[in-house]
């Protein structure tokens, strides 16, 4: 397990990312392909952070991390996958976030494109285990071919936390005729005055926005190509 | 003359007991033997004690299951597994023994049958002692008996579909009753026939450690349609009492079936149940499944759509109103052909730390093209002791499709409770109130006279909310 304590002078602006490969090889030296990779960061107060997990990009394909954040501190995490054609990878990534301090935020973004037989599982857990803090998960994939994803996601808001606001949202787009997607977004609230709430949906792509794009002279797979960038997109 | 009552207190009325006088009760505890002697009561064909027997060993062989609740606290060596009340069948209240008669009219029951239903049946402890279907409804060729008598009556069509739908070793408790079951309604509806007004059946149970296991059979046939609604109801005992039912409901090509329930078992009681029904071409099935009673429930009605155009819709609301009451119901909808759609409304309140969960399955197999479904989950957490949680399973295999899944737990707003406090409510009326608009989806698919006593059923729970 490589563990890692950030605070300040990480600062990062919006739309500033530290990559998480560099950020391991900076601490931890060259890594080894064939090791699965096991973390554990803590977040020190007031410290904010974008994280941008590279590691699938670079040959890793089981990682488990987890992200403690103490009071204040602020998270944004986001996994953009793109798997190759004719190649059938299957990875893992277990992500836990741990709001454990008053004031602590984290938002979640995941986005992954499968192609051929590749199979993406992706376990998730949300914990706030303090008051007033609050989480948010957007997982957004699409799936061509024979890909499969595979997505559990748990929201746990312990007894004490009150004032929580958690969410988290899933939406899949199924593109190949033998895709298939898995969605387990599961719920365990213990305190009541929180606002928590899960969404999911699947489908393929809309054919009114297809023959709006192609009403305008776009070629159909280009068409295409544009309605699935932009679904892939984060705010 | 009214018989000497175990009164209930007032916060459950349905929690009284009666003297027990009863033909046969069974040594406690489950084995070969009592199964052998259960059939022997019933003088059932070879083939049904057959079907216990193997359904007993199903069920030994079976581990109890690891998820959900804790069903540790139950010893399935201390329940009565059968209790035959009177010799026969009655169908005229007048002449059901005076115990079981007041009962029922405590229950409200004969004058729900005289004013609102096309047949009733009542069933007390593990027989059916009353059954009636209205002279109109028999003429149309409407079948409606307590299922040992479809058995006797009906041996092909009860053969054809008993055990289709939830077959003996389909989970533990399945298994269980398939060996000991007694009880239930059998139902048949001919081809085009509408039945206009509700069938229903009333659960009793009146003994101590009793276990009851109704084995309910619905089968409409093509084109008819029929609303078959039950409730249930026991006295409160500090020992256990354990309901295990399974439901299967054929709906035919064209058919529409709705079962609607209201669960109002005691505390005491363990209610693990299995419903399934296979929905056929352009077939309709609706689960109306309200859950107030009971110390632990595990229920989660489902729909297989196994023809085109087959449409299912599931609506459930539960509310876990004391300490440790555990509901953990759910819905599941299984997408086996093209152009069907499901929809799953679950609703759920917790309080006095009670704890609600959902457990749900949304399945589109490969090549079921152009299905719809949508399920909604939302809970209602209504103090800091109470507990909620949500888990649904959605499995989609093909790309045609449109599925969405929203889920939110929260509090009754406080925006809410102020706004009505200003227009001269208590805070109390206002939150009845909320909660009466929360589960308004549910309420309003009940028969109206179902649709009152669920809203006062309502109001009793919410008593001594705040504060």
């Amino acid at each position: 397990m490589m563990n890692l304590v950030l605070s300040n002078p990480e600062v990062t602006n919006s739309d500033n990312f530290i990559s998480l490969h560099s950020l391991l090889s900076k601490n931890f030296g060259s890594l080894d392909l064939n090791q699965n990779i096991e973390l554990s960061i803590t977040l020190e107060e007031d410290t904010r952070l974008n994280i941008l997990d590279d590691l699938f990009d670079f040959g890793f394909l089981n990682s488990s991390i987890k992200i403690s954040l103490k009071k204040d501190s602020f998270l944004l995490y986001r996994i953009l996958s793109k798997t190759s054609e004719n190649k059938d990878i299957i990875c893992e990534k277990r992500l836990h976030i741990l709001c454990q301090e008053i004031g602590s935020d984290a938002k979640i973004q995941c986005a992954w494109m499968g192609q051929s037989k590749s199979n993406f599982k992706f376990i998730s857990f949300q914990e706030h285990s303090a008051p007033k803090t609050s989480s948010d998960l957007v997982i957004k994939s699409v799936l061509l071919d024979d890909s499969r994803l595979f997505s559990e996601n748990l929201i746990k808001i312990h007894k004490n936390a009150q004032g929580v606001k958690a969410c988290e949202e899933n939406k899949n787009l199924l593109l190949g005729s033998g895709a298939r997607a898995l969605s387990v977004p599961k719920l365990e609230v213990e305190a009541n005055d929180v606002s928590c709430k899960h969404g999911s949906a699947t489908s393929r792509i809309s054919k009114d926005q297809l023959f709006f794009l192609q009403s305008k002279g776009i070629e159909l797979e280009i068409a295409k190509n544009m309605l699935i960038d932009s679904f892939l997109k984060f705010s | 003359m009214n018989p000497q009552i175990n009164d209930s207190d007032s916060n459950y009325p349905q929690g009284f007991s009666v003297p027990q006088n009863y033909i046969f009760k069974s040594q406690k505890g489950l084995n070969e033997e009592i199964v052998r002697s259960i059939s022997a009561k019933k003088q059932e064909p070879e083939w049904m004690l057959n079907f216990r027997l193997e359904a007993l060993k199903c069920f030994e062989a079976r581990p109890m299951q690891k998820w959900g609740p804790s069903l540790s606290a139950l010893d399935m060596n201390d329940i009565y597994y059968y209790i035959k009340p009177i010799e026969k069948q009655i169908s005229s209240w007048e002449d059901v023994p005076q115990e079981i008669k007041y009962t029922f009219d405590r229950l409200g029951v004969p004058e729900s049958e005289k004013k609102y239903l096309a047949g009733m049946g009542a069933q007390y402890e593990s027989e059916v002692v009353y059954h009636n279907l209205k002279q109109e409804w028999a003429d149309q060729g409407v079948i409606f008996l307590d299922t040992d008598s479809g058995l006797k009556l009906y041996p092909e069509i009860f053969k054809e579909y008993f055990g289709t739908v939830i077959p003996m070793n389909d989970n533990k408790f399945a298994a269980l009753n398939s060996a000991v079951w007694s009880g239930g309604s059998f139902v048949y509806i001919p081809k085009g026939v509408h039945v206009t007004m509700p069938l229903q059946t009333y659960f009793r149970i009146n003994a101590e450690q009793m276990g009851q296991f109704e084995r309910t059979l619905i089968i409409a046939d093509e084109g008819s349609s029929v609303h078959y609604i039950e409730g249930c109801t026991a006295p409160m005992y500090k020992t256990s009492s354990l309901h295990s039912a399974v439901v299967e409901i054929i709906a035919k090509k064209g058919a529409k079936v709705r079962y609607s329930t209201i669960q109002n078992w005691s505390r005491n009681v363990y209610n693990l149940v299995t419903k399934r029904a296979i929905a056929y071409e352009n077939s309709l099935v609706e689960w109306i499944d309200g859950n107030l009673g009971s110390g632990i429930t595990m229920k989660y009605p489902s729909v297989i759509l196994k023809g085109d155009g087959a449409r299912a819709e599931i609506l459930s609301i539960a509310m876990a109103s004391t300490d440790g009451q555990i509901q953990d119901a759910g819905a599941k909808a299984l997408h086996l052909a093209s152009n069907t759609s499901s929809r799953i409304i679950s609703k759920s309140i917790s309080k006095n730390g009670g704890r609600c969960s959902y457990r749900g399955v949304v399945k589109v197999a490969r090549g079921a093209k152009n299905c719809k479904s949508f399920v909604q989950c939302d809970a209602l957490i209504l103090d800091e002791k109470s507990i909620s949680d949500t888990y649904p399973f959605i499995d989609i295999a093909e790309q045609d499709v449109e599925i969405g899944h929203e889920a939110k737990v929260s509090k009754i707003g406080d925006e809410q409770v102020f706004y009505l406090m200003s227009r001269g409510l208590s805070a109390q009326d206002a939150q009845t109130l909320i909660v009466n608009g929360f589960i308004s989806p549910f309420v309003k698919e009940l028969p109206m006279e179902y649709a009152i006593e669920m809203n006062r059923l309502i109001a009793l729970e919410m008593e001594g909310s705040i504060g």
